[in-house]
């Protein structure tokens, strides 16, 4: 009996993380471009409600009723497909972010986290080697010049920038000795991973925004190269999908680096789950903050930049972290 | 329930190995592959080995079949649809029972012929497929054949270079 | 033995059903979409989208060689990744030794990369 509540409360808590996810997708449109809109001195969207509050659920309607075109010569299976796959893998990030310490519910400890496996790390990577093929299939099928050009820029860019971001992930890894989220806060409970490995964090980031595909990295969005890349044919519901998947992955890569090197909903004082939204949402005031700040690359900086000075980089810190704990012990 | 999940694992892990012989589109074929992959990894989670499970994913379906389908990106995929070769419906048949034989081969072969049959399978320790225990195995006993590993990888990095390099004198 | 959720099995259920609501809401939307949209048919609206010019030669222009290089070199260092997870994981336990394993193969491999630069394979023209 027990032992069924204890899954009814899993599977509830499961469904409201991820409709949270979704309000939150809804929701950092609009303060993406109300903070655009504030760095560039002019007012953002402010006609829907108040401060144009009811933007978002406007937009996500006006997707609804828009004209769904399947272009002639697609590949009709796999562009159904791909936003599909860009989608599902985006939003199963969330299953595995600690939110806060457990809390006590009718008497029983609930964990806040969906779940807590011993391999959280390698389920993200798992996922985004996966989600991957969204880009890659929605540019293949689209039968298009420029979406081939776009996804196979996106892919090349993608598994360039993963090696380094697994090398910096290792020496957290390293540092505290395991590869499950809970365990990687658990070990952070006197001195954050930032202190510990300045470099990686700072370098951690520069591969986040690739692999999120933001500015400077945005390769899937180059207007003025290749019209909008591997989406230019999809309309509708499947192109508000590949939307709402990359700012999901904004809202889970901005938790995964709170939870690696903030030290996830650690912090005095205030309550763990106001801890983690503050320093998640820190997280991605930043990466909007960087997107009116930054230009963009072309592809072949981006190439060598990733191969040529992150590869060695974060090799390098990877070793001296190594060394330092063999000498400490 | 885990048989349940077990059972549905094989049978899409199944359904869709013979959809990658029989569709006609080559990036139709490798995308059954992906599925194959990430059923076969399923199958290793419910067995204990979550740390081979996301491997199989992160390294088939992630690496090897990426750079599959950049192969098949790298052709022309319209003349590759119009000539491949597809399997009838008697020769899948065929096929699969020559493959059910074979599994009973090897089944016997591997129960009766190495002592397979008297194994204590309560000496195996708990969670062995653990990220732990692999690496306590790896780094010990193993270390030699980890370390012929990294030779491996050298030498498919060498060959990498070299056939791209061929590739690209040709081409100019 | 009474079952319980903090098994190895039990932590993977959230995942199965935030999975299950992914593709439940992936196939809702996609649905919906299609059954409210119009549809108004037309032969110039079919046309792959060019910024408004027809398509000029093939659309499957043979890629560069380089995208091949990028995903062979990603799958190697990929394969070297995976054998460090299980490394930094243990490494506590295993010290100067691990550390002195993980060096020999860190430089074999790196005898590798420099190979590769040096080779030109990195160029990105």
């Amino acid at each position: 009996m027990d032992f069924w509540i204890d899954v009814i409360i899993n599977v509830i808590f499961a469904i409201l993380s991820v409709l949270l996810l979704l309000l939150v997708v809804a929701y950092s449109t609009l303060l993406e471009r109300k903070l655009l809109g504030d760095f560039q001195l002019r007012i953002g969207p402010n006609r829907a409600g108040p401060f144009g509050i009811w933007q978002p659920i406007a937009d996500g309607l006006k997707a609804f009723f828009k004209e769904d075109v399947i272009p002639e010569k697609a590949d009709k299976i796999v562009f159904v497909l791909a936003p599909m796959v860009s989608f599902i893998t985006a939003v199963g990030i969330i299953a595995i972010i600690p939110f806060a310490d457990s809390i006590t519910i009718f008497g029983r400890h609930v964990k806040l986290i969906v779940s807590d496996i011993d391999i959280s790390i390698l389920y993200v990577f798992a996922l985004a080697a996966l989600g991957s093929y969204g880009c890659l299939l929605g540019g293949y099928s689209s039968y298009n010049k420029y979406s081939i050009f776009g996804a196979m820029r996106t892919s090349a860019l993608l598994i360039s920038y993963e090696i380094p971001f697994v090398l910096l992930i290792m020496s957290i890894v390293l540092v505290n000795g395991t590869l499950s989220f809970s365990g990687i806060v658990e070990a952070q409970s006197h001195l954050w991973n930032i202190v510990r490995e300045p470099v990686a964090f700072f370098l951690a980031i520069v591969c986040a925004l690739a692999e999120i595909n933001r500015t400077p990295f945005d390769m899937p969005e180059t207007e003025s190269e290749l019209a909008c890349g591997f989406n230019v044919e999809y309309s509708s519901m499947k192109f508000s999908m590949f939307f709402m998947a990359e700012y999901a992955h904004l809202f889970t890569i901005s938790a995964i680096l709170t939870t690696l090197f903030l030290g996830g909903w650690k912090g005095p004082l205030l309550p763990p789950i106001v801890w983690f939204l503050l320093k998640t949402f820190a997280f991605m005031f930043f990466f909007i903050w960087e997107r009116a700040t930054y230009p963009r690359f072309r592809i072949d900086q981006i190439m060598h930049f990733g191969w040529k000075v992150l590869l060695p980089l974060s090799l390098a810190n990877l070793l001296v972290t190594a060394i330092v704990m063999a000498i400490i012990g | 329930m885990d048989v349940i999940i077990f059972f549905m694992a094989v049978v899409f892990a199944m359904g869709s190995a013979i959809a990658i012989i029989c569709v006609k589109n080559p990036i139709h074929s490798a995308l059954w592959m992906v599925s194959t992959l990430f059923c076969t990894a399923v199958i290793y989670l419910l067995l204990g080995f979550d740390f081979l499970a996301a491997i199989q994913v992160i390294v088939y379906a992630g690496a090897i079949m990426m750079l599959i389908v950049y192969v098949i990106m790298l052709t022309s995929i319209e003349e590759e649809i119009k000539k491949r070769y597809r399997l009838r419906l008697f020769q899948i048949v065929g096929i699969f029972f020559v493959i059910i034989f074979f599994i009973q081969a090897v089944k016997y072969g591997m129960v009766h012929l190495t002592g397979w049959e008297g194994f204590d399978w309560k000496s195996i320790p708990e969670r062995f497929g653990s990220v732990n225990y692999i690496a306590y195995k790896l780094f010990t006993k193993f270390v030699l054949p980890f370390e012929v590993v990294s030779i491996l990888l050298l030498a498919g990095i060498a060959g990498a270079v070299y056939l791209a390099k061929k590739e690209k004198n040709k081409g100019e | 033995m009474t079952p319980s959720l903090n098994t190895y099995l039990g932590s993977y259920l959230g995942i199965v059903v935030v999975l299950i609501m992914g593709v439940l809401l992936a196939v809702i939307m996609i649905g919906a979409s299609h059954i409210l949209g119009p549809r108004r048919k037309n032969p110039l609206k079919d046309m792959p989208y060019e910024s408004g010019l027809p398509t000029v030669g093939a659309t499957w222009a043979p890629f560069d060689v380089k995208y091949y290089i990028v995903a062979l070199l990603f799958l190697l260092f990929d394969l070297e990744c995976v054998y460090m997870y299980p490394w930094a994981v243990y490494f506590k336990k295993l010290g100067v030794f691990g550390l002195i394993e993980m060096f020999i193969f860190i430089f074999i491999l790196l005898v590798g990369f420099v190979y590769v630069w040096k080779k030109g394979a990195l160029q990105w023209e």
